[in-house]
């Protein structure tokens, strides 16, 4: 179980992670993500950059050795063979008249050199003498006249002659070497160029980069994949072919990323081949040269992916330690601000910082609880001792102007008794004393009537008010006494009710006095809630209904009529006037106020009102005067 | 010969199911096309394998090979080859008339040859460089050598002596090399006798023939059919006491004089090579017809002892193996 509830607890971090419901989190997220990623970033890539460029430049180095090395190895070759052919130059060679003898030196030469497949004399006119072949028959003074052959005129010129590479039957790649001997004959060598091969195809250059040999022209003459030459292939659209070309012998090469005859991106080097003007290329897939850099390149991602996942983790266990306290804080902290409710304690766990201000925060509410309690129980008794105060005055006064029409009423009764009981009845006296005692009754009674009138007035003076308005100040008034009762307060206020006219201050006597009571009737309650249900509510005919419900001990049956007279009270320490002082003011004001029994607890007092605008108020407390008359004590 | 033409078809037959079995199991089946004898011609199949494992495929391992021979029947050629089309095999491995009678029965399997002829006279292919059909192989330059082995027994052999040469009349390419040793010979003013032997019997009236003449020496021109009747050939012209030279240097290492020509074994390993290539993809069209570019010269000097006969030094000179 409690496995689960901490998966849940994870899971419910992880989801509020993705909803970036905090800012904490995010924020702490983004700040570890980003120095450890930017630290693991930066790193790699330093590292590949500076690895990319050692290794590109390394490989390029060596690249282009090769084909420096491959280019040196060639001219050797190429220089053998002229050396080879130079032999044939040199007497006896060409002095003498070419016999049966001189066909097996040239033969030899065929012998000691496999490239040259026709090896030829001519002489100083440019006619052939002699040829020798691998392939056709040997021929001695076939005179065959090359006088116009570029071999001889240029060979007659002294330099050594090097003609172009030429595809012999479209396929295999020949050229021509001719030299001169000092008699004026030329040697002509025909070489097949496919010997190449074992110089190229010897060079290993990675798994599987490869190096080749392009003509003046750009075509292939050697690869190791020896069917490319033969079929001629031309290699002068390649950058680096043109490059190599364009650019003059010993510059930097310029081009180092190019694609190869197979369409694969490669690192090229390359080197002149001197005398000749074939180039030797020397290339390696770029895969290859850069797979240790790919190999980096994984290696850091998953270090960084691993990074982040850690950075992850400690996320989620940042939010069980810091961010959930800090929310449950803040939404303690809105549920203080919502309900008032100083006595609420925010629960704390550790000892750590948030622990300490979870304390701090409770000690902070229970000097604002204190504080709240003594202003408002100062407020309740101020208002109490008010109340207090203003109905013993009144009732002082009312028993003063009563008790005097009393004392004259008791006098004048002693006085027409001692009439009566003398041996002869003064009638004449009684008749006196007796109409005193009427006219006394009657002074007492205007009293009465003069009390009310105080109220009467009251109404005249009244304003639009909302009911609601004056319930919710009455409440906030008794806030503290509710909460000093642990009295539940149900206000049900709908917003949309009619203004009624009155005197507001009037109306909030009243009020307090209803909830006041019902406050005390309920502060001997033990054994159920104590609830304060507080509502108002439109009620036909033009008026409005307040209705104040206790969970208190109720009213008896027996006594509901008489609660609202003057003088009566069901409570040890009352005076017996505030509910008539209420009735009386409600009445003044057109209104009714009377009580029911709730269910199964306590009392209602019901509050109506009538709806101010329409001047009726007047109207009707006179009616209801007249009706309901008063009753005296 | 019929009963012979009879086992070939039920082998053929009896053979038909393994192969297909063996192509559903995703090994290939090439075709290795012959006109000779299967047991003179151990040396060529065992380069071929060779070419074939340097491009990665070895028999039974990944890769059925089909042995077909005509058994020097080249009448057989033709349904042995449409066989083989008939089987769709990958690829059709053949000497040069077994690549002509291939060439006829497919334009769509790819071919390689081995050609004494040019492939391109025998319209094998376009051009050396650029095949572009179905076929493509080594070319060996068979045909023009046999002037310069011609030049060879005129270097050894006195002016005055004849010299015989013996040429297969079913070769197509026959009429062409003899009409070029003629040629060559007249040049070197060489008398010449042209013979033509194109069975084991022809062979024997041949050299019966040589001798009666009293023919100095003789050129066996190369061919497959001669290359099939070696021993025979070797056997012969010890017993009639008559120098010869050959186009492979195998006679001469069983006896023969003198020889003088390209590797046979050697272009086999490139056919081999090729047949690989073009299993992993590549088109015959692109694949250039390869030549040699060794031609070696080997001499027998047992055989040369043996018949009484003093080579010149500077043949011994150049000879790239001499035997002793």
């Amino acid at each position: 179980m409690i496995e689960r509830a901490k998966i849940h607890a994870l899971i419910s971090d992880m989801a509020a992670f993705f909803r970036f419901r905090g800012r904490l989190r995010p924020k702490f997220v983004a700040v570890l993500t980003t120095v450890v990623g930017l630290t693991l970033l930066s790193n790699a890539a330093f590292e590949v950059l500076f690895s990319y460029q050692d290794r590109k430049a390394a490989l390029i180095r060596i690249q282009h050795e090769q084909a420096a090395e491959a280019a040196g190895e060639i001219a050797e070759f190429m220089q053998n063979i002229e050396e080879q052919l130079a032999w044939t130059t040199h007497e006896p060679w060409t002095t003498t008249a070419p016999d049966r003898r001189s066909l097996d030196l040239w033969r030899m030469v065929l012998r000691q050199v496999p490239a040259i497949t026709d090896l030829a004399l001519l002489d100083s006119t440019g006619h052939e003498q002699l040829r020798v072949s691998r392939l056709s028959m040997d021929e001695i003074g076939s005179q065959l006249d090359f006088s116009n052959d570029p071999k001889f005129l240029e060979a007659q010129v002294g330099k050594p002659y090097r003609s172009p590479v030429y595809f012999r039957g479209g396929s295999e790649p020949y050229m021509t070497i001719a030299l001169r001997a000092r008699n004026a004959n030329v040697s002509v060598a025909e070489v097949n160029l496919k010997f190449i091969w074992d110089v190229v195809s010897q060079i290993k250059v990675g798994e599987h980069g490869q190096a080749y040999v392009v003509d003046g022209r750009g075509r292939l003459i050697a690869h190791p994949d020896i069917s490319l030459v033969l079929r001629n292939t031309d290699l002068s659209d390649l950058a680096q072919v043109r490059a190599a070309r364009a650019e003059p012998a010993g510059s930097p090469q310029s081009t180092q990323l190019a694609r190869d005859t197979y369409g694969r991106s490669v690192l090229t080097a390359n080197a002149a081949i001197e005398p000749l003007d074939w180039t030797t290329f020397v290339e390696l897939p770029v895969d290859e040269a850069y797979a240790p850099l790919y190999v980096l390149i994984l290696r850091i991602s998953i270090l960084l992916l691993v990074a982040l996942l850690l950075a992850f983790i400690a996320d989620l266990f940042l939010a069980r330690w810091i961010v959930r306290p800090l929310e449950r804080l803040e939404r303690f902290a809105s549920r203080v601000r919502k309900t008032k409710d100083y006595t609420l304690r925010v629960e704390h766990e550790s000892n750590d910082e948030i622990g300490r201000l979870a304390i701090a925060f409770n000690e902070m509410l229970s000097e604002l609880s204190a504080a709240r309690e003594r202003e408002s129980s100062d407020q309740f008794e101020l208002a109490r001792v008010s109340r207090l105060t203003t109905m013993g005055a009144m009732t002082a006064s009312i028993a003063h102007e009563i008790n005097q029409p009393l004392a004259a009423i008791a006098a004048n009764a002693n006085a027409g008794l001692r009439w009566l009981s003398r041996s002869t009845p003064d009638i004449e006296e009684v008749h006196a004393a007796l109409k005193r005692i009427n006219n006394d009754a009657h002074r007492a009674s205007e009293v009465i009537q003069s009390v009310r009138s105080i109220f009467k007035k009251a109404p005249q003076q009244g304003a639009a008010v909302d009911v609601n308005d004056v319930v919710l100040e009455v409440l906030a008034l008794v806030h503290g006494e509710l909460i000093n009762y642990r009295i539940l307060v149900k206000s049900d206020l709908p917003r949309q009710l009619p203004q009624v006219r009155a005197d507001r201050v009037q109306l909030q006597q009243v009020i307090l006095n209803l909830i006041t009571n019902a406050v005390e009737a309920m502060s001997s309650v033990q054994d159920r809630s104590r609830v304060l249900s507080v509502a108002s509510r439109t009620q036909d005919p033009g008026s409005v209904l307040i209705t104040v419900q206790d969970t208190g001990p109720g009213i008896d049956p027996d006594r509901r009529d008489r609660i609202f007279d003057a003088f009566f009270s069901t409570k040890a320490s009352g005076m017996g006037m505030g509910l008539f002082i209420c009735r009386s003011i409600i009445e003044s004001h057109g209104g009714r106020l009377w009580a029911t029994a709730a269910e199964p607890h306590g009392a209602i007092f019901h509050l109506l009102l009538p709806i101010g605008d329409s001047g009726a108020p007047d109207v009707a407390a006179e009616t209801e005067r007249t009706t309901r008359p008063f009753r005296g004590a | 010969m019929r009963r012979r033409e009879i086992l070939a078809l039920l082998s053929g037959a009896a053979l038909c199911w393994p192969a297909a079995a063996l192509s559903q199991q995703g090994m290939p089946v090439i075709a290795f096309l012959h006109s000779g004898l299967p047991q003179v011609n151990f040396g060529i199949v065992e380069a071929f394998r060779q070419g074939l494992r340097e491009a990665g495929f070895a028999e039974n391992r990944n890769l059925k090979i089909e042995f077909r021979w005509a058994e020097d029947h080249n009448d057989r050629l033709p349904a042995l080859a449409a066989d083989l089309v008939r089987r769709e095999v990958a690829v059709i491995a053949a000497n040069s008339v077994a690549a002509v009678a291939a060439k006829a029965a497919t334009a769509t399997i790819p071919i390689v040859f081995q050609s004494g002829i040019d492939p391109v006279v025998a319209r094998l292919v376009a051009g050396l460089g650029h095949p572009g059909g179905n076929t493509t192989g080594v070319s060996f330059f068979a045909s023009t050598l046999e002037v310069k082995k011609l030049e060879l027994l005129h270097e050894i052999m006195p002016p005055a002596a004849v010299i015989a040469v013996l040429v297969n009349p079913n070769n197509p390419q026959a009429e062409i090399q003899a009409s070029e040793l003629q040629a060559a010979a007249s040049m070197l003013h060489r008398p010449l006798v042209i013979l033509m032997a194109g069975s084991e019997r022809g062979i024997d009236t041949a050299f019966a023939t040589l001798a009666q003449r009293g023919t100095a020496a003789a050129v066996v021109v190369g061919d497959p059919f001669f290359n099939s009747r070696r021993g025979q050939l070797i056997a012969l012209a010890v017993r009639h006491a008559i120098p010869a030279i050959y186009s492979n240097r195998e006679n001469v290492d069983e006896g023969g004089l003198i020889s003088y020509g390209a590797s046979l074994p050697e272009a086999y390993r490139e056919v081999g090579i090729y047949a690989g290539r073009i299993l992993k993809g590549a088109k015959p069209a692109d694949l250039p017809v390869l030549q040699p570019t060794k031609f070696e010269l080997i001499v027998n000097l047992k055989t040369a002892t043996a018949l009484g006969l003093a080579l010149p030094p500077a043949l011994l000179d150049r000879a790239d193996k001499v035997i002793e």
